[in-house]
């Protein structure tokens, strides 16, 4: 069964290649409806499977991780940005087996969406799942964050070891009722923890039905984290040793992200020194702060998702600059189709620019109806296509203009600067 | 479409009788879910806008909350660990509530806080929750989650928004609704009605936030309110294309 399994699933990526396809999810999907067993049956033939969930930085963190994994001579199974369901991760098995089914590599770190953890790690019986916020994101897709913090919850009791983001009293509150030699915790020091404000925080306070949280201690700990012109210089602190680290990521969320990714690639077994020494060389996943060039110009492309995660890239690239601004806004499924999320943003903090936002996207007038308020200029077009060439070439030599889109819209964005540019293939 | 600052000056005569509008934010930190601080955004300017001001209070579970100088109530939506906190706080000031509806203060209440204006809320499990009653209506907990783009058709024009629900609402004949649903479920999943409206309360389950995209609500909103102060119903119309368009493209999204 598990051999049918895989032919059917390389003859189908073999179908996909040819139609020019690669690299969809497809194959995955009709596996798993062909055989439901199959990520457990050639999940059994790893040796440690890493999962990784939450709201914002699965990507980022996986990568991180993964790369670490394979830079230390470790060959490493992962899922590409974008296949974080059950089906992403079984495509993802099935591109590293051969016809016989056997897997080229014992080490499988996949991010995996919060919904799907719990089935996905029940199948897996991973050695590690590490949750990394839990924040407000696509409401509509979940409905709840305590409900998604309950789904996780689920997932986590097939899991020998778990790291909790100490800061995150949602993620934190996971660790009750577990045995403490199975968790992990990692955090921030003061100064640095306040510029990373968890969901009860975002509009400025904590509710009254949250208890002052006093988060357990982290034994990994990030004490410095400054942005530099090609990423960042940060450090961290265990119970006995502290050490700095560098990352081509800015900001502290993406800190934060190392953080969790260094304490992971520890836990599996790695050295630290040499998963620092490897963390240094990770470049951006795509569309998340990924610079790209066309001809003289430059556009960095900022991924948003949700509040938190559109907050951290107004405070880390846009407030207090005149840099030409594209945002792009969509409601499709991946996106979230409620758009109400736009005003728990804190637009109000680009207050005093000057240079008109472009506001454009499915819901551009949503999000011109949000800057207006915000007071805020800005001009609204609907034809993505033109309106990108338009911001590119009115971009001067040497300029960066920042391009932040939401899920689908950044797809689109990044095909179209394909065509015109000079543009990495979908990180694997 | 270039934004530009609107709002005129010449709304001193308004100015003179009303020195800031008292709006109360109830619960804003356990009903913080959905954006529903944009209606907040969206009164405050448009009031700026005119040449007023306005003062927000924020009022949590067991704070002060002297109605008598409130102008406008509002209250959001939120997950349903926030309801359940708010649920006996609301009833402390039930009295109170009732004698400021009576007296015609406004009031917009959005979806969780909405379900609680109501007589009760029953949840799946079947415990019943109190509310307020200054709708009648009584809230259902279903298996039915309504989720998705929502138009109704009210007295305000069609106003457009998103709901995310599993409580069905019902009116008791009587109490009117706040419209007629044209895309979408609104109340419960029979009815083609949405929210309820009673004097000077709104209640709805509309998120998007309401109010930026339905800026003619915000203006009733806001009309009703000055004109208990005894100033004059006329509000300088502000340019609405923007909000306009917006709506408009919303309302043609698939449901």
């Amino acid at each position: 069964m598990y051999l049918l399994a895989i032919w059917l699933g390389k003859l189908i990526i073999l179908t996909t290649r040819l139609v020019g396809n690669a690299g969809s999810a497809l194959p995955g999907l009709v596996i798993e409806k062909f055989y439901r067993n199959f990520i457990s049956r050639a999940g059994k033939k790893l040796q440690q499977v890493v999962l990784v969930t939450g709201t914002n930085g699965k990507t980022t963190t996986n990568k991180l991780l993964s790369e670490i994994v394979k830079g230390v001579g470790r060959p490493v199974i992962t899922n590409r940005a974008g296949g974080n369901l059950s089906r992403g991760i079984a495509s993802a098995l099935l591109d590293h087996a051969d016809w016989w089914g056997r897997l080229d590599a014992r080490i499988g770190c996949f991010e995996v969406d919060e919904a799907f953890l719990s089935a996905v790690s029940a199948k897996l019986k991973p050695q590690l799942i590490l949750v990394l916020n839990l924040l407000r994101d696509q409401l509509d897709r979940y409905g709840e964050l305590d409900r998604t913090a309950e789904l996780i919850n689920q997932g986590l009791k097939y899991a020998r070891k778990i790291i909790l983001n100490a800061d995150d009293p949602l993620v934190a509150a996971l660790g009750k009722g577990k045995a403490s030699s199975r968790l992990i915790y990692f955090g921030a020091a003061a100064p640095l923890k306040t510029k990373l404000p968890h969901d009860a925080e975002l509009l400025g306070t904590n509710p009254s039905y949250l208890q002052p949280v006093k988060g357990p201690r982290p034994q990994w700990l990030l004490t410095k984290s400054i942005s530099t012109r090609s990423g960042q210089v940060a450090a961290l602190k265990t119970a006995s040793e502290v050490h700095d680290f560098k990352l081509r990521l800015p900001g502290v969320y993406n800190a934060y992200n190392g953080l969790a990714a260094l304490a992971a690639a520890q836990t599996i077994g790695l050295e630290l020194a040499a998963a620092i020494d490897q963390i240094s060389e990770v470049a951006p996943a795509f569309g998340r702060s990924e610079q790209i060039k066309i001809g003289t110009k430059t556009v960095q492309l900022l991924l948003v998702k949700n509040p938190a995660g559109f907050n951290q890239i107004i405070n880390e690239f846009l407030a207090g600059s005149e840099h030409p601004i594209l945002m792009a806004i969509n409601d499709n499924f991946a996106d979230g189709r409620d758009v109400s999320w736009l005003w728990d943003v804190d637009f109000e903090a680009l207050t005093g620019r000057k240079h008109p936002v472009t506001a454009t996207g499915i819901r551009g007038y949503d999000l011109a109806v949000r800057l207006k308020y915000a007071e805020i200029p800005s001009v609204t077009k609907r034809n993505l296509s033109r309106t990108l060439r338009r911001f590119v070439s009115d971009l001067k030599p040497g300029q960066i203009g920042y391009i932040v889109p939401t899920y689908t819209a950044m797809l689109s964005l990044r095909r179209l600067l394909k065509k015109s540019g000079d543009v990495g293939e979908v990180w694997r | 479409m270039t934004w530009e600052r609107y709002g005129g000056n010449d709304s001193r005569h308004l100015g003179s009788a009303v020195k800031a509008l008292q709006i109360v934010h109830l619960y804003a930190h356990e009903m913080n879910i959905y954006g529903d601080r944009g209606n907040i955004i969206s009164l405050v300017k448009r009031l700026e806008w005119r040449g007023l001001k306005a003062k927000i209070t924020e009022v949590g579970v067991g704070d002060k909350l002297d109605l008598r100088t409130a102008d406008i109530v509002f209250g959001g939506g939120g997950q349903d660990k926030g309801q359940a906190m708010i649920a006996k706080d609301l009833r402390r000031r039930q009295v109170n509530l009732r004698r400021a509806l009576d007296e015609g203060v406004v009031m917009l209440a959005i979806c969780g806080t909405y379900q609680l204006f109501g007589h009760h809320f029953k949840t799946r499990s079947g415990q019943v929750i109190p509310g307020i009653g200054l709708f009648d209506a009584v809230t259902v907990g279903s298996d039915h989650r309504m989720i998705g783009n929502l138009v109704v058709d009210s007295l305000w024009g069609q106003l457009v928004g998103f709901e995310n629900h599993s409580g069905q609402t019902e009116l008791t004949a009587g109490q009117p609704a706040l419209g007629q649903v044209r895309k979408g479920h609104g109340n419960n999943d029979y009815s083609q009605q949405e929210g309820a409206v009673s004097h000077n309360a709104f209640g709805t389950y509309m998120h998007g936030p309401l109010l930026p995209k339905n800026p003619q609500l915000a203006d009733e909103l806001l009309r009703r309110a000055l004109q208990r102060h005894g100033a004059s119903a006329e509000l300088e119309p502000l340019d609405d294309q923007l909000e306009k368009r917006a709506a408009s493209i919303a309302g043609n999204r698939p449901q």
